[in-house]
């Protein structure tokens, strides 16, 4: 006869395993290592399996209350890596946002590898984010849920880390207008 | 809505992050203006770029499993493991609970050795993944699963018994140091699953400091309570803490997590460490 542990455990893997890739993708761009990636996933399910027995279902299901362990623990262990507090900035991270620069006029299509760039620029806290704004299916509601921070504070950070990616994008524009200058000639 | 206020709302309408009725304003001002929707394709564009980065690469050929694999060994091992501590408390056999090894008397020294964790890490890699070159001839078997080193005894250092809850077994011990100026004891378990998990137990000789490469070196010293200091190398996880005046370092291919988690689960005989005989 199985075990209530043997259930509980059944129960988080039925619920939880099915973000498996999600969690992977989101933590490979965290991360950019493939091996620390699925470290870091590893250590997000080991903790929510404990953690479990205080899980309340809620009308987001268990995917932003997943991502949110995966984000907490990146940030503690870069904190630890860096033995310094948790949070680089608050008030930079939290403070009004500009005006709003509209992307630059691209082919995004082939800006994959420059995008991709532009993002491992970004603190943590703005990729985080960024990446969160950037999965199908997820509201503002359940990102303010996984990041535990209000909507408000939501935007403004999505605000200000579109601009930093915007501000590279438009630097790359730039660029390639100099090295296309010579040949015009 | 001024234009700049909806200028500045775009990329959250990009999102669907928007009340009913900025979009229903968002969408009107979209209506007459072609330069609002060429900036939000461009919005929208770029937020597809940067879903893309998510979908970048393939998942790692047998994740699910591997995640599975170890949610349901730490939930068994877990029940195992609470169940063996019950069964301890009340046979009054915690003393049994440890693994001894004998070895050679080394000298103390004052202060604490700065060691690199990627010596133990290229220790357990050498002496546990590769070439297994037990050295030291270990006695398995006793009541507890308690193991005893044959080997010209001076002093006792208890190790941790992995072996205990049936899923480790020893497979032997080495003397191969990590840094010349320390001496260890190095014993090796492996999992009894097909594929499972080997973990290094070094006792070393006196405190060290365990240092990650190019980082200040961490010590604290001996305390009632452990505390673990922790340490990456490649795929190598790299847990030391001190007790009993020595300093352990245990090694594995497995989330820091897991590792804390196992040898959370065991225990060192207070006060036989490091005893003369």
């Amino acid at each position: 006869m199985a075990s209530a542990d043997d259930r509980s455990n059944a129960a988080f893997e039925a619920q939880a395993l099915p973000h498996l890739e999600t969690l992977y993708r989101v933590a490979r761009r965290l991360t950019r290592s493939d091996h620390e990636a699925e470290d870091l996933v590893q250590e997000t399910y080991f903790k929510a399996l404990r953690a479990f027995a205080s899980y309340e279902a809620r009308a987001f299901g268990i995917r932003p209350w997943l991502l949110k362990i995966l984000n907490n623990t990146f940030l503690n262990r870069q904190a630890r890596e860096r033995s310094a507090p948790r949070t680089a900035d608050q008030q930079v991270l939290d403070q009004r946002p500009d005006e709003a620069s509209p992307p630059p006029e691209l082919d995004y299509e082939r800006l994959d590898g420059e995008v991709k760039e532009a993002l491992d620029a970004l603190s943590p806290e703005f990729r985080m984010v960024l990446l969160l704004w950037a999965t199908d299916e997820l509201s503002y509601q359940e990102i303010a849920k996984i990041l535990e921070v209000p909507i408000g504070t939501v935007m403004s950070r999505l605000h200000r880390a579109r601009q930093q990616v915007i501000g590279r994008l438009g630097e790359y524009a730039r660029e390639n207008r100099i090295q296309r200058g010579p040949t015009r000639r | 809505m001024t234009t700049a206020e909806i200028r500045n709302k775009l990329a959250d309408y990009a999102a669907g992050g928007l009340e009913t009725a900025e979009r229903a304003a968002i969408e009107a001002a979209l209506a007459h203006d072609p330069a609002l929707r060429a900036e939000l394709q461009r919005w929208q564009a770029l937020r597809a770029a940067i879903g893309r980065t998510l979908a970048d690469g393939a998942v790692p050929a047998g994740l699910a499993d591997r995640v599975r694999s170890r949610l349901r060994g730490r939930s068994a091992a877990g029940s195992r493991r609470r169940r063996w501590v019950v069964g301890l408390s009340f046979s009054g056999m915690a003393a049994a609970a440890v693994v001894t090894l004998a070895f050679l008397v080394w000298p103390q020294t004052a202060g604490a050795t700065s060691v690199e964790a990627t010596r133990f890490a290229s220790a357990f890699r050498r002496c546990a993944l590769g070439q297994c070159h037990n050295t030291l001839a270990v006695k398995p078997g006793g009541e507890a699963g308690s193991a005893q080193l044959l080997r010209c005894a001076s002093f006792e250092c208890p190790l941790p018994d992995l072996t205990h809850d049936g899923e480790y077994v020893l497979a032997g011990a080495c003397q191969c140091p990590p840094d010349q100026r320390v001496k260890v004891v190095h014993a090796i378990y492996r999992s009894r699953s097909p594929g499972g998990d080997v973990v290094s137990v070094f006792a070393v000789d006196r405190p060290i400091a365990l240092c990650a490469r190019g980082k200040q070196c961490a010590h604290c010293p001996c305390g009632s309570a452990r505390r673990y200091r922790e340490a990456v190398d490649g795929d190598v996880t790299i847990l030391s803490w001190d007790e009993g005046g020595r300093t352990f370092v245990a090694a594995a291919r497995m989330p820091r997590a897991e590792l804390t988690h196992l040898l959370d689960g065991v225990k060192l005989t207070a006060g036989s460490c490091g005893g003369e005989r």
